[in-house]
């Protein structure tokens, strides 16, 4: 089994935040970013802010519009298009690839909200452990 | 870049392009696409950072 622990990484206010490094790739192209991604086990799908997916060249269009839209803890159906994508799971270090996943991710048409890593295809693939008390994270697959 | 833009305020996000290996703040403000841009003409090798307004209470 292969696996890879994160300290557990702390916004400026010291709140901790479930956070780790991945590499959004299109699926086609290769064109990537680098960002940060919140672990959110209460999520059903991967979800991204739409400037990662705009910037990468998805686009969010008629064509890439998904019939359901996502509903979060307001019950407000917002707008969502979906696209393959490839995540690549960094090390701490950010510089090597640990893991890499093509997923169907949803993408938001807005800005306020941080990447999200949810369960389908996604956290669904590792065995996750998170321990506050230790401050780390641990993924196991 | 695509010219598309968001079409919700980035009100309640500060979104910093932080160095890959230094982790020095480059660029951060709460328009992410801004902050993008600007990272990528920099040529600097940046990964992003997403934090919430502490005073508010976020649920995902």
């Amino acid at each position: 089994m292969n696996k890879h622990s994160y300290l557990l990484h702390k916004n400026t206010d010291g709140r901790p935040n479930l956070k780790i490094p991945i590499r959004v790739v299109h699926i086609e192209t290769g064109k990537s970013i680098h960002t940060l991604a919140t672990i959110d086990t209460g999520a059903d799908n991967c979800t991204f802010p739409s400037m990662i997916s705009l910037n990468i060249g998805n686009l969010l269009n008629e064509h890439s519009k998904s019939k359901n839209g996502t509903r979060g803890i307001s019950g407000e159906e917002q707008d969502t298009y979906k696209h393959w994508v490839t995540i690549e799971v960094l090390d701490s270090s950010r510089t090597k690839v640990i893991r890499s996943l093509n997923v169907i991710a949803n993408t938001l048409k807005r800005n306020d909200i941080p990447p999200l890593l949810g369960t389908s295809m996604f956290l669904d693939k590792f065995h996750l452990s998170i321990n506050y008390l230790e401050k780390e994270i641990e993924l196991k697959w | 870049m695509s010219e598309e833009k968001s079409t919700y305020a980035e009100a309640q996000m500060t979104v910093r392009a932080i160095h890959i290996r230094t982790n020095q703040v480059l660029f951060e403000g709460i328009d992410g696409e801004e902050v993008i841009k600007k990272a990528d003409a920099s040529g600097e090798h940046y990964i992003l950072d997403f934090e919430t307004d502490p005073s508010y209470n976020f649920v995902f």
